[in-house]
């Protein structure tokens, strides 16, 4: 059974006004019965998705597409306005590295602290601190407050903590571009190790060459609906064919 | 099984029933963000949880000053430090307790936008943290009730039902304005004016009883006010406290809490979205 599923995913945003606004600019509204301001923009429609255990599915498409509001669905961050997620077992997003970081707290507090927030207890991380320090290559470094960190560092310590939370589903959106060679090598590493103990990966990215490489199936978006979806290097493939040729630029 | 293992479903519409029980499955978080209000707030602060205590002795000896000195507002028997002390404890910690509480979720939009979790967890954890100072300016109270000669009596053991009450008071501000926060930016500039009028709509500096009888009863109307006439109660006069008060104090607070928490998981599902 997929480890996630997708089924007629819609989101719609309102374009040109801003969402939060004074009191005084709703009520003015609302006694003149005039409608919100903005024009209603579909960042998703309709999409469909399953990912097996096992398996990295790529996303790709144009800035705008919908890549990171379909991971946000997914990821709960946001509701989506039609359709359904099912996610079946521990999910860990990689959307930005260390966001649950707190500058004034330690390496080892924000470990600790971030952990729970993927839902694992002080008390089961508290051990694995050590392993997650030398996994970042942070060991000197866990009593410092992240402040002081670099934005590397910063990143190693988030990748870290999300591996080593063992999730069952793992969304991963343009973030390994951050740390150095060497790390970018062991984190490709580590997804494919939790490919292999059964996790459903989504993996995306402009990096086209990586997403052929890595993903076994791949996932095209264009204006928030699946435009194609089919074996990696093909999806890739009609995708680089369709930017590359001016008569398709629309 | 720990928080998050058994996966979960997002549909679109209201928020499913197992939504309210989030919070239960990720308490270890709670207490992480709590601990981490707890660091944050008293590193590199010289004077640490000393600061907990600041508040609600200044405060107790500029109105002993104002009321009791220049406009001889009298304590109907009890010391009038004494007196208003027993009601600025449980007032500071409300007011930290909100002020703190109203702008996390904006405070902590980087989380908010980034990474899913509860999203209550964040107001609650700073209203738990001034837990911290409540529990130190109730140990001074103690202390102030023997230095007075006051002393203590059995009634003290009504205490926690009566800071239960308060704590529940300060969740349900937190939630609410918190929430509504995301939304209306105008709650930074309202709160201030709000918390200074209810400092005045609960018999903190005026004994109830020095109110004409119509103002009591609005004045009853405020869950803070059985909060602090119970402590008077219980600790300057040692008797129980009147027991109708108290439980449409608990009452209104547990209203006032379910309300706020419906409000907060209604509001929650575009908080990402406009924070």
């Amino acid at each position: 059974m997929a480890v996630l599923e997708v089924q007629g995913l819609g989101k719609r945003y309102r374009r040109g006004a801003p969402a939060y606004g004074s009191l005084r600019d709703t009520v003015m509204r609302l006694v003149r019965r005039a409608p919100e301001p903005g024009e209603t923009v579909h960042a998703l429609r309709g999409v469909d998705l399953a990912v097996a255990p096992g398996e990295i599915v790529g996303v790709i498409g144009d800035n705008g597409a919908g890549k990171s509001t379909l991971l946000k669905v997914i990821a709960r961050i946001t509701a989506p306005d039609e359709g359904r997620v099912a996610v079946r077992g521990r999910l860990a997003s990689l959307i930005e590295l260390g966001a649950g970081f707190h500058p004034e707290l330690t390496g080892r507090e924000n470990v600790l602290l971030h952990g729970s927030i993927l839902g694992l207890s002080r008390r089961a991380l508290r051990p694995q601190v050590g392993a997650i320090a030398a996994y970042a290559g942070l060991e000197g470094a866990m009593d410092t407050p992240v402040k002081f960190f670099s934005t590397g560092m910063y990143a190693r310590l988030g990748f870290a903590v999300a591996v080593h939370a063992a999730p069952r589903v793992l969304l991963v959106d343009e973030v390994l571009s951050v740390g150095d060679l060497t790390f970018r090598r062991r984190c490709y590493e580590s997804i494919r190790a939790l490919q292999r103990d059964g996790a459903g990966i989504l993996f995306v990215s402009h990096d086209l060459p990586a997403v052929a490489e890595l993903c076994a199936r791949a996932l095209h978006l264009e204006a928030g609906r699946v435009a194609a979806e089919g074996p990696a290097s093909e999806v890739v493939a009609g995708y680089a064919a369709a930017r590359e040729d001016p008569a398709n630029e629309a | 099984m720990s928080a998050g293992e058994a996966g979960y479903v997002v549909e679109a519409g209201s928020p499913t029933a197992g939504r309210w029980w989030a919070l239960w499955r990720y308490r270890g978080l709670l207490w992480s963000f709590t601990l981490r209000e707890v660091q944050v707030r008293y590193r590199q602060a010289a004077l640490g949880a000393l600061w907990a205590l600041l508040q609600p002795v200044a405060l107790a000896a500029v109105t002993t000053l104002v009321f009791h000195h220049a406009l001889h507002v009298d304590a109907r028997g009890a010391p009038y430090p004494l007196f208003v002390f027993t009601a600025l404890v449980p007032w500071a910690a409300f007011h930290t307790a909100v002020l703190g509480a109203v702008p996390t979720l904006v405070n902590n939009a980087g989380l908010v936008r980034k990474i899913w979790f509860p999203r209550e967890a964040l107001p609650l954890a700073t209203v738990l943290a001034v837990g911290l100072d409540l529990g130190v300016g109730v140990l001074l109270w103690l202390v102030l009730l023997l230095a007075y000669g006051v002393g203590w009596s059995a009634a003290l053991l009504w205490v926690p039902l009566l800071l239960l009450i308060l704590v529940m008071v300060a969740a349900a501000c937190a939630l609410a304005g918190a929430a509504i926060n995301v939304r209306f930016r105008d709650v930074k500039h309202a709160l201030p004016l709000l918390l200074q009028v209810l400092f005045f709509a609960t018999p903190i500096v005026i004994p109830l009883s020095a109110f004409p009888e119509g103002w009591a009863r609005v004045l009853d109307l405020n869950p803070l006010t059985s909060v602090v006439v119970g402590l008077r109660d219980v600790g300057l006069e040692g008797r129980a406290p009147d027991a109708v008060r108290t439980l449409l104090g608990a009452l209104g607070a547990f209203v006032f809490l379910a309300l706020a928490g419906v409000l907060f998981l209604r509001t929650e599902r575009r908080f990402a979205d406009i924070v």
